[in-house]
């Protein structure tokens, strides 16, 4: 099993933000997280992805229980078989385009050993342009648009192809073609029977693509 | 932003190792030049005409090679040496090359004839035995005297051969040429170009510019200073010379050194700085990191790895303008002054250099203890709310 939750509560101070959440993924299959704004979708998304640890219940990556493992092994796990697709594109300001795409590389050097940097960074504008990006790769972040932001954004999430992509509401903010971009790309993944993928979002529209909704 | 802040440590870092590697040369070549002039001994007192001190220091005379045409009667050594208290006295005779093609050398520097049947003085500084006196075309090269690189050369003149080149003594010794007394005064008779001071003071055959003496141990030494000076010559002291010179130096360098170490301390803060703002600043960059899958170790190392380019970045540029900027100043002391100065040894150099830059290196690992506190504490969830970064 690609990510399995069992009973997963989060507290943050005395106020309970998780209960008892429950779910499971596996490759070649998605699950969309629906819920108003404030209940808690981002906190899931953080303990799926390891960056928080839940106050009780399990999460399972790619069959390892996470619950006793340290922070190097959580970042490990994080390097080598998770992607990020952050609801504000955190794209680093002082890298281009290309740049910000390999960031993960520098985290998880096992996955890219066998590739020299002339081989990463053809990987990463081969990722860029297939996200329509071919004549933005050495833009600075300044320099883009917001959609072109976030398609930057999914090409750095894609680029380690990780068995688990997690993305906190994918379209926000973009207009329909964008948006299709993006999708389209996360989805592919997904078809390709290698990833699976875990989003958050308020679109119907979107939710109903994925396999299976949580609604909280 | 980020990029000015760097340009700014990195040049402040290169500023102060500049001034720092500067000092340290320019002060232990000075403390070098004081001691081998005191290791190597030379005479306690040197005896010029009065009126030298017209227009040449005290310090001009004892450590330079600039020429120097005083003259007066050779009678003079016999009456010195006569005097009660006086253990030895050796003359010299100086002439002087000329900024011309009948001599080898660049610009006017002293030649000073010798007598190596009274000479005490030169030898320990030679490795070429010169008791038996020097032959009339043989000469001994000062360790600053260039133009004689093939082993041989011309004065006024005249061909010569280069017989030994002397061990450096942090004194005029370094920059004059040494040859006969008696050739000498052949040669400077025969050059129109001096021929003024023959008229003035008469032949050179009947002339020494210096007499160098020691006095007899258990001598009370301003009686016969004294005794000295009532002959109507000028006597110059090289221990007080020496200690005059070196006072002067060491208000300079203390000077400098309280500059250099507000520079230093100017480094310190800036590094300080720097780092601390480095992860404040770029916390959410770090966060970002975090979640990408980097451990605390992985960004320990970016922080540390920055701070490490940047001193180093900075120590390169400062060590490379400090040995140009002691070039200069080497020259300027040199042509300028008056101190007695010898260079340092490579080794010393490359020594005072390294820890120069292992201090600053030292300082740039105190400044990154609280940045890499502050790693520690860092969440990587938060890159989950946070806004935009880029």
């Amino acid at each position: 099993m690609l990510l399995r939750m069992r009973d997963v509560s989060k507290n943050l101070g005395p106020e309970r933000i998780l209960q008892g959440i429950s779910c499971a993924l596996d490759r070649g299959q998605s699950l969309a997280i629906v819920a108003p704004s404030g209940v808690g979708k981002s906190t899931l998304l953080s303990i799926a992805g390891l960056l928080l640890v839940p106050s009780a219940g399990d999460v399972v990556i790619d069959d390892r229980e996470t619950a006793c493992q340290d922070d190097n092994e959580r970042s490990h796990l994080r390097a080598t078989k998770i992607g990020f697709l952050f609801q504000h594109t955190q794209l680093i300001g002082s890298l281009r385009a290309i740049e910000n795409v390999i960031v993960p590389a520098r985290f998880a050097p096992t996955a890219t050993q066998k590739l020299s940097k002339i081989e990463i960074a053809e990987r990463a504008k081969k990722s860029l342009t297939a996200l329509g990006l071919e004549d933005r790769l050495y833009h600075y972040p300044h320099q883009l648009s917001v959609g072109q932001k976030r398609r930057v954004a999914t090409a750095r999430a894609l680029f380690l192809c990780p068995a688990l992509i997690i993305a906190d509401e994918p379209t926000n903010d973009l207009d329909d073609a964008n948006a299709h971009t993006v999708v389209e790309a996360l989805f592919r993944r997904v078809r390709s029977g290698d990833a699976g993928l875990l989003f958050a979002t308020h679109e119907k529209r979107l939710a109903k693509q994925a396999d299976t909704i949580l609604y909280l | 932003m980020h990029r000015i802040q760097t340009i700014a440590v990195i040049l402040t870092t290169a500023v102060s190792i500049t001034a720092f590697v500067a000092l340290l040369l320019l002060y232990g070549g000075m403390q070098r030049g004081v001691a081998l002039a005191k290791e190597r001994g030379g005479a306690q007192v040197l005896v010029v005409p009065r009126q030298a001190t017209e227009y040449l220091t005290d310090a001009d005379l004892l450590f330079t090679g600039v020429a120097a045409p005083v003259y007066m009667d050779s009678g003079m050594v016999e009456q010195i040496a006569n005097i009660k208290g006086v253990k030895r006295v050796a003359a010299q005779f100086y002439g002087q090359t000329l900024a011309e093609s009948c001599c080898s050398t660049s610009n006017e520097i002293r030649i000073i004839g010798i007598d190596a049947s009274h000479d005490w003085l030169i030898g320990p500084f030679a490795s070429y035995p010169i008791d038996q006196g020097l032959g009339t075309d043989e000469v001994l090269i000062g360790r600053n005297v260039s133009g004689f690189e093939s082993g041989s050369g011309s004065l006024l003149g005249h061909k010569v051969r280069v017989v030994a080149n002397l061990e450096p003594s942090g004194t005029d010794l370094d920059n004059a040429v040494f040859m006969n007394i008696d050739r000498l005064r052949e040669l400077v008779a025969g050059t129109a170009q001096l021929q003024h001071f023959w008229d003035t003071y008469g032949s050179p055959q009947k002339l020494v510019s210096a007499i160098l003496l020691d006095y007899e141990e258990g001598q009370e030494p301003y009686i016969i200073k004294n005794k000295i000076e009532a002959q109507g010559v000028r006597v110059v002291e090289r221990s007080q010379a020496v200690a005059d010179s070196t006072r002067q130096l060491q208000v300079v360098f203390a000077v400098m050194l309280v500059a250099g170490s507000i520079l230093a301390l100017a480094s310190l803060l800036q590094f300080i700085a720097r780092f601390y703002s480095l992860v404040w600043e770029r916390k959410s960059e770090m966060a970002l990191y975090r979640a990408l899958g980097a451990t605390r170790k992985n960004l320990k190392v970016v922080i540390g790895g920055e701070a490490l380019i940047i001193t180093g970045t900075g120590a390169l540029c400062g060590v490379i303008i400090g040995l140009l900027l002691f070039q200069v100043m080497f020259s300027f002391t040199q042509s300028a002054s008056a101190f007695p100065f010898t260079a340092l040894p490579p080794w010393t150099v490359a020594g005072g250099v390294i820890a120069i830059c292992l201090v600053f290196f030292c300082f740039a690992a105190c400044a990154i203890v609280m940045p890499l506190r502050q790693v520690n504490r860092l969440d990587p969830a938060t890159v989950m709310q946070q806004v935009d970064i880029g």
